[in-house]
């Protein structure tokens, strides 16, 4: 997978996995994983639980020692590496703050260990402290401080020792959601300002797609599509990703050779037409439209307007969550949901009515039905 | 909440439930305070008599101060020898690690009149008895069950991520365990400490079998004392007995609780 | 998680680390535990020497002898009759303080529990010692009956004296076991039995007292176990005249010097647990 690199690119890939694989006894949890991550970029590990991302985090912070491939930081092999000799800063779910030391303590662990003379770690730590607004509480012990003061304190004792990669497990999952989102820009500030690299592990598909520059969305070991936040979302490599990184409707059809697919008996198309045969189609609920069935002109095969697909439904409920109203529509035995944005002069249909459902056919996508 | 539901001949039964189970040990304060020769309740007179009897009996204060020192040792090895054994139970990974740590507690399931006899037999011919090796050989035998249970809880409830932390910090194997292992399983120290040096202080039955005119216990010379005679010299130590267990206690439940450490 | 299982093998030494740092308690578990009882089992099995030491003989004479020898027999069965009524006294009497723990809350709770508990801490001859001043023929317990011009018992120096002090120094045991069996007892189920027109006597008979039996099993186990091989309540209670395993066992080890015989006492100590531990899974087995 990797020929040579020129120069240029060494120095744009910073951390790279080649054919990295883990297996806990017989079983192969990450049969072989390839992955280059550039200098000063953040790089988001994306997928359910147990679906290896948090497994291969450890073996780049050597918890875990991997069975086969390498890892290199810099052109550097550091695979067998012990942890403590590999210069990573690493921010853990649990923060796992030392619970017997001050705050300033913890933050200073790590230049304690790098033998930084005295008066330096504490300068350091301290300014450490100022970066994430916690200076005045570097006497308190950890358990005196809020979840969110003790995220940052993790995250100053990580990124104090100026690691070569700060790696975040999972970082804000513990937080409330407000806090969620003041620490999201936070973090993402710091490591910009810092230009460090960053690896960050997360379920949370809006974390991956508001602070990454890059996204792995990772499934059953192996890696699913890696790409930009833009590329995951509008161009999902498999309907995996597509349904897993944000609401998606999954309709299956069949595809004809010209690429005009069948769903529910009714015939639509999709920008582009690779499949043949049994095919699933996704939707993005919000880049639908909803509108009452045109009675009067109501023939199947109407002119349709050109690039535009449209499929006959009965609305079966609607659901009114704040700034979206969700509506259910029945279309053959599937159901397919579009959202809209709230109005205020909402002349919304009752449920039961027959709608048209309209969307452009570029946001059509198509992939092979799985074979099942 | 519930004491609505409570009838008060259930409380008043409770009551005198709980006034038998305490009696004995309240008793001993006042008797310790008896001016009579012998024991009698309640005392004719009242005086210090029995203390002052107790601090000038030689036989008893020797043994007295050699239960200190062997439980001040106990206790020492004790944590020693566990904390290293606990360790390697909740941190290592190997075949048979259940069958040693059951091993190892087991003989706090044999009562200790047989373990006396047993050990009693072994030491015998390798002339161990009524020495302080063999004492200290002996208490350890129950000492370190407890210990190890106490610290292997302790150890195995912490967040491992801490230790992982530290190491992805630079630390190396031996700073981990000594700058956040150790301290972070100091409540489960303190509990093992106490229980052990409170095993080691008050166990009689087998110490019975190893001790001898040249060296005794307190718990034994008591036994002794209160086997050949009954006057209230016995009580005035029974009341020091109990307030050195309520200091050891008082000290646990200010670190750590003590409901976590005894119950359950 | 199988991550975090994985951490904690280390790499290559591991197996002599563990060797090296199991070392010291392993030593002290050979030479004071696993030596001396497969030794006891040895000794059971050799003849005894007048004035002490042993014959290196094989020989099943010291069985024998107990079972033939009316004396021990009579140890024997005594040892077990009492300990059962010690049991049973100690279940009836412990009862009523678990079912109150049970239904009381906080700082209350925790002070009665420190209560329940202290004894525990508190040395087996200074509680012992407190009931012979509290039985003895000056105490208070027989000078209350004397003064109310009833014929004074003796409590001291028999059985009676024995079987009270032995309940009393047993009941954190059975308290703390019945605790941990109260668990199942949900106050909801016993209102609910109130509410569907059950008496509270009929409450206890065929609600709270079914939903206890484990625990009730559990403490009488321990009990039970204790009771048998106790051996400083009654050879200071009984003054010479109580003959129970335990205390024969010593008197054999350290007056008579008969070693073997004591050996085979203290095997039958065990082969007593044996059994009452079968008993114990027995009945918890039919309460499934």
């Amino acid at each position: 997978m990797h020929n040579f690199p020129n120069a240029r690119s060494v120095a744009a890939e910073h951390l790279v996995l080649e054919q990295l694989g883990k297996s806990f006894g017989a079983v192969d949890v990450i049969p072989s994983l390839s992955l280059a991550v550039r200098k000063g970029e953040m790089v988001a590990f994306l997928g359910p639980s147990g679906c290896g991302k948090t497994t291969t985090l450890r073996m780049i912070a050597g918890l875990i020692s991997p069975t086969r491939g390498r890892i290199t930081v810099g052109g550097r092999d550091i695979t067998h590496l012990p942890s403590h000799e590999r210069d990573m800063g690493l921010v853990f779910q649990s923060y796992a703050l030392f619970p017997h030391m001050t705050v300033l303590r913890n933050v200073a662990f790590g230049l304690e260990m790098r033998n930084v003379p005295k008066p330096e770690v504490r300068a350091r730590a301290l300014r450490a402290l100022e970066v994430v607004q916690l200076s005045h509480l570097a006497d308190r012990k950890p358990r005196d401080l809020s979840g969110g003061q003790q995220q940052r304190v993790a995250l100053a004792r990580a990124l104090v020792i100026e690691p070569s990669i700060l790696l975040l497990d999972e970082p804000l999952s513990n937080l409330d959601a407000k806090l969620r989102d003041e620490m999201r820009v936070q973090i993402r500030a710091l490591q910009q300002a810092s230009g460090i690299t960053a690896v960050f592990v997360t379920h949370d598909q809006v974390e991956a797609l508001s602070m990454c520059d890059r996204i792995v969305v990772m499934k059953e070991g192996h890696i699913e599509q890696f790409g930009t936040p833009t590329e995951i979302y509008e161009h999902p490599a498999s309907p995996f990703v597509s349904s897993f990184v944000g609401r998606t409707n999954r309709l299956r059809g069949t595809s004809d050779s010209r690429g005009v697919i069948t769903v529910a008996g009714q015939q639509i198309r999709a920008a582009t037409a690779e499949a043949q045969g049994p095919v699933e189609i996704m939707m993005r609920p919000h880049r639908m439209r909803l509108a009452p069935a045109a009675t009067d002109r109501n023939v199947p095969d109407a002119t349709p307007v050109q690039g535009q697909n449209s499929l006959r439904g009965v609305l079966e409920r609607l659901t009114f969550i704040g700034d979206l109203v969700q509506y259910h529509i029945r279309v053959g035995d599937a159901e397919v949901m579009v959202e809209e944005a709230t109005r205020r002069d909402q002349g919304a249909p009752c449920a039961g009515t027959p709608v048209d459902l309209t969307w452009q056919a570029s946001d059509t996508l198509v992939f092979p039905a799985a074979a099942s | 909440m519930d004491t609505e539901k409570t009838s008060w001949a259930m409380r008043i039964l409770v009551f005198i439930l709980f006034l038998y189970l305490l009696a004995p040990v309240l008793l001993v304060f006042p008797m310790s305070f008896s001016g009579d020769q012998v024991l009698r309740f309640p005392p004719t007179s009242w005086s210090t008599r029995w203390y002052s009897a107790l601090l000038e009996n030689r036989g008893m204060m020797r043994a007295f101060w050699t239960s200190l020192g062997l439980a001040t040792i106990v206790t020492a090895l004790s944590l020693v020898i566990a904390i290293p054994a606990a360790w390697t139970m909740t941190r290592l990974r190997f075949p048979g690690r259940d069958f040693l740590f059951n091993l190892f507690t087991a003989p706090l399931l044999l009562p200790t009149i047989v373990l006396g006899l047993a050990i009693l037999i072994v030491f015998a011919s390798m002339g161990l008895l009524a020495t302080t090796q063999g004492l200290v050989i002996a208490h350890l035998v129950v000492t370190l069950p407890y210990a190890l249970r106490v610290l292997a809880v302790s150890l195995g409830t912490q967040n491992l991520e801490c230790e992982e932390a530290a190491r992805t910090l630079g630390a190396r194997p031996l700073v981990v365990f000594f700058r956040v292992t150790l301290p972070m399983m100091m409540p489960g120290i303190v509990a093992a400490t106490a229980l052990c040096f409170l095993v080691s202080f008050d166990e009689v039955v087998i110490t019975l079998f190893l001790t001898g005119p040249r060296i005794s216990t307190l718990p034994v010379e008591l036994y002794n004392y209160v086997y050949n005679r009954a006057d209230p010299l016995v009580a005035a130590a029974s009341v020091l007995l109990i307030l050195l267990t309520l200091a050891v206690i008082m000290i646990v439940e200010r670190t750590m609780g003590l409901g976590r450490t005894f119950v359950r | 998680m199988s991550a975090a299982a994985e951490t904690r093998r280390r790499p290559l030494r591991a197996g002599e680390v563990a060797v090296l740092l199991l070392l010291p308690i392993a030593l002290i578990n050979a030479v004071g535990f696993i030596l001396p009882v497969l030794n006891l089992a040895r000794y059971s099995l050799n003849r005894a020497r007048i004035g002490g030491g042993i014959e290196q003989v094989f020989t099943w004479e010291n069985w024998t002898g107990i079972f033939r020898d009316r004396f021990y027999l009579d140890i024997v069965i005594n040892s077990v009759g009492v300990s059962l009524g010690i049991t049973i006294a100690t279940l009836i009497l412990s009862y009523p303080i678990a079912l109150y723990l049970h239904r009381s809350h906080g700082r209350w709770r925790t002070f009665l529990t420190v209560l329940v508990i202290s004894p525990l801490l508190t040395s087996a001859v200074v509680r012992t010692y407190g009931w012979i001043a509290l039985l003895s023929d000056n105490g208070p317990v027989v000078g209350t009956i004397r003064s109310l011009g009833l014929p004074a018992p003796r409590l001291m120096f028999n059985i009676n004296g024995v079987f009270i002090g032995l309940t009393e120094i047993l009941m954190p045991y059975m308290i703390l076991a019945l605790l941990a069996g109260f668990g199942r007892l949900d106050p909801k189920v016993e209102e609910a039995a109130r509410t569907l027109g059950a008496s509270p006597t009929r409450t206890f008979w065929r609600v709270i007292l079914p939903l206890t039996l484990p625990g009730i099993a559990l403490g009488c186990l321990l009990c039970f176990v204790l009771a048998v091989s106790s051996f400083i309540t009654p050879k200071l209670m009984g003054g010479g005249r109580v003959f129970l395993l335990a205390t024969e066992i010593y008197d054999q080890a350290i007056v008579t010097l008969n070693w073997p015989l004591a050996s085979t006492l203290s095997i039958l100590v065990l082969v007593i647990f044996g059994a009452a531990l079968w008993a114990y899974s027995a009945v918890l087995r039919r309460l499934d």
